[in-house]
């Protein structure tokens, strides 16, 4: 399903170029929310001025999601913190814009609070986005003193971020933070922000724009689902199923076999012209794909399918420890006559338990 | 290297201290009251490592000697591990660390002489047999070696207390410090070796494979003693070429002879660690594989796959010349 931003700003003038840029209306519910809805759903969002400091932040944010998640049980909601920033290290230039990877906070009272929280630019690795950590102080940062203690956990300052984080963290909702420095916090920063406001509010809405534009590997994972579907009408694939074959792409594509490969053995196959059920199709699928995965263990369950046939083919139901694990095999069968007693016999008596072993102590080569 | 240096008030005139500020001279320092101040105070993701490494210099306080897990070396004898790091300079995806200490930061403990005064302490615990120590459980025993200047220290130890044995765990190549000592018999560096394509893929920074077998031909040569760790194993539809070739390899540089020991040890993770290796390498190939909890609750690959790896690898061991006496498996 798509997700939905949730643009969230301090002040109004960090949005100002977003108001400019959509039609945005206000949400009369919710204070401070407002919505853009676009001509697709992929285009529409929302928008939330949360004012300066840990605890309009904390509140607004956790407000704004509930209410977000009340109003739509099915919204999928994607947070996203642009701002500005000031900077504690003289590397970083004024009107620089940065992703935030990871959040930091100055304790309440004293020192620092232990949690962090990464953004999710940080699980982005095709990105080429910089990336840069952020502490939130809980009062702005003028003396030196201050500027040095905080230096020695990130080079970023700000009021609201980590907050935002933190409210993101408690309800499950990912989080990214785009900051733009708007000076290296060695005084009043009020009077150069209202200046150049404009100018700062259009950069973080360039960065936004940019942001969108980047598929992730899960959109990319779930748009080859999609055409599956579309190109083989015959497959029937449960959410179980769905699940199933999001995972295999996903960790086939850690082995550099790509969607694509993956599939093209399974069309060769001929499994599609077979007389199947749909599902059970989708069944084949996911077995072939899982082969391409690990042919060693496939390698095990086929041995362990053979070495277990005596019981199987004797009415008995074979299931072995889940991860094989113990040395066990459980056994289950239904008695309806004499004869069946003699079938299972028969089977216990082909099985042999020795082979079984060797397979579970790593002999997969020779039994 | 280091983006910013914290030493301890107590420690600022000790001359190691001195010798590696002049190191990182271009490293903004700071002086703080004590690492725990600082270091961990914060939850610092693994990453930062990558451009934001910190280097802390300060006292070991605490537990500075500790008992060393079940299967952790060779059986039958006491084993402890000294604490004179924590983290490490290379980055191996499945390193321990990186679920550890909630910061990648660099720390570097000086005070060596109280670590060996416990060291002496538990050697005279056990008159009657050897114990072993080994270096490295938190950080890399050799890699900085020339910056932290104690192998000397910890040799003189060894000479003074005959049931006591050191092992230096390490990746790396850093060996100068370790040929300036006459070589002892109870002073063993061992080396963790992986196959060459596996190492570049997954020991991220470290030294490549080649490079480390000819610091251990090195060290043969000066006729220092060595162990061999083939730690972590990690499964690829190529494992049996790849191993045999680094077997081949191996024997290429040194004489199986030379080799006090090799334990052998398949990938495991503990579920914490797991978590931030998915989170940390999203796109490792390390996570392909089918991972199941295991007898420990560590995560590993089913039984039966650790004991084929474990079994084919013993065998290829003893086709290039190891005793079964050398071998052991290292947390089975």
């Amino acid at each position: 399903m798509h997700t939905t931003p949730l643009l969230i700003f301090a002040h109004r003038g960090e949005a100002r170029a977003f108001f400019g840029h959509y039609q945005l209306t206000s949400l009369p519910e919710a204070s401070d929310l407002y919505h853009y809805q676009g001509k697709s759903e992929g285009d529409s969002f929302y928008l939330l001025l949360t004012g300066e400091g840990h605890f309009n932040a904390l509140s607004a944010t956790s407000a704004a999601l509930s209410f977000l998640k009340a109003s739509n049980s099915e919204l999928k909601i994607e947070a996203i913190n642009l701002g500005i920033c000031g900077a504690l290290d003289e590397h970083f230039q004024v009107g620089q814009a940065l992703f935030i990877r990871t959040l930091y906070s100055e304790g309440l009272h004293q020192g620092m609070e232990f949690k962090s929280f990464n953004t999710k630019t940080i699980d982005n690795k095709d990105s080429s986005f910089p990336f840069v950590d952020l502490v939130s102080s809980h009062h702005r940062v003028l003396e030196q003193d201050k500027k040095q203690k905080l230096s020695a956990f990130a080079p970023l300052v700000d009021r609201e971020a980590w907050a935002i984080g933190f409210t993101c963290h408690k309800q499950g909702v990912p989080l990214t933070v785009i900051k733009l420095v708007s000076d290296h916090a060695e005084g009043e920063i009020c009077i150069p922000v209202k200046e150049e406001a404009e100018l700062w509010s259009d950069k973080l809405l360039r960065q936004y724009l940019s942001l969108k534009e980047t598929p992730s590997k899960a959109q990319v994972i779930v748009k080859t689902i999609d055409s599956l579907k579309e190109k083989f009408p015959d497959l029937h694939i449960t959410v179980a199923q769905e699940r199933s074959l999001i995972s295999l792409f996903n960790a086939l594509s850690l082995k550099n076999i790509s969607n694509e490969m993956a599939l093209k053995s399974f069309e060769e196959s001929g499994v599609l012209e077979l007389d199947l059920r749909p599902k059970d199709k989708t069944k084949k699928l996911i077995e072939a794909l899982s082969h391409q995965l690990s042919p060693l263990s496939q390698k095990l369950k086929s041995a362990l399918t053979e070495v277990s046939e005596p019981l199987s083919l004797n009415g008995f139901n074979v299931r072995f420890d889940q991860d094989y694990e113990k040395a066990i095999i459980h056994l289950s069968t239904t008695l309806q006559n004499k004869s069946d007693i003699n079938k299972l016999i028969t089977g216990l008596e082909n099985f042999s338990y020795e082979n079984f072993l060797s397979l579970l102590n790593g002999d997969i080569d020779h039994v | 290297m280091f983006s910013k240096v914290f030493i301890e008030s107590e420690i600022k005139n000790h001359p190691q201290t001195k010798k590696i500020l002049e190191r990182f001279s271009q490293a903004p320092v700071s002086e703080i009251e004590r690492i725990d101040d600082v270091f961990g105070r914060v939850k610092k993701p693994y990453l930062q490592k990558r451009d934001s490494l910190q280097l802390f210099l300060g006292k070991k306080r605490g537990n500075l000697v500790k008992v060393a897990p079940d299967a952790y070396g060779l059986a039958g004898e006491p084993h402890y591990y000294f604490i004179h790091a924590y983290n490490c300079i290379y980055e191996c995806e499945y390193c321990y660390l990186q679920g550890y200490f909630h910061s990648p930061d660099i720390v570097l403990f000086l005070n060596h002489d109280e670590i060996i005064h416990e060291m002496k302490v538990i050697a005279a615990s056990h008159p009657d047999t050897k114990v072993w120590f080994h270096a490295g459980e938190f950080s890399d025993s050799l890699a900085l070696t020339h910056l932290t200047g104690e192998l000397e220290l910890y040799h003189q130890f060894i000479a003074e207390t005959p049931n006591a044995v050191i092992e230096l765990r390490t990746k790396s190549v850093n060996t100068a410090e370790l040929e300036k000592l006459s070589p002892h018999p109870r002073l063993i560096t061992s080396f963790s070796l992986s196959p060459k394509e596996r190492a570049k893929k997954t020991d991220l920074k470290t030294p490549p494979l080649e490079t480390r077998l000819k610091a251990m031909n090195k060290l043969e040569k000066l006729g220092h003693p060595m162990g061999i760790h083939l730690d972590p194993i990690i499964h690829e539809d190529s494992f049996e070429e790849t191993y045999l070739q680094l077997f081949q390899q191996i024997t290429q540089y040194i004489s199986p002879n030379s080799i006090d020991y090799l334990s052998m040890g398949v990938v495991r993770f503990t579920s914490n660690v797991f978590h931030q290796v998915k989170r940390n390498y999203p796109q490792s190939e390390l996570l392909a594989a089918e991972f199941a909890t295991s007898f420990d609750g560590k995560v590993r690959y089913p039984r039966p796959f650790r004991l084929w790896l474990l079994g084919k690898i013993k065998d290829m061991a003893l086709s290039h010349g190891f005793s079964e006496k050398q071998i052991y498996q290292c947390m089975e």
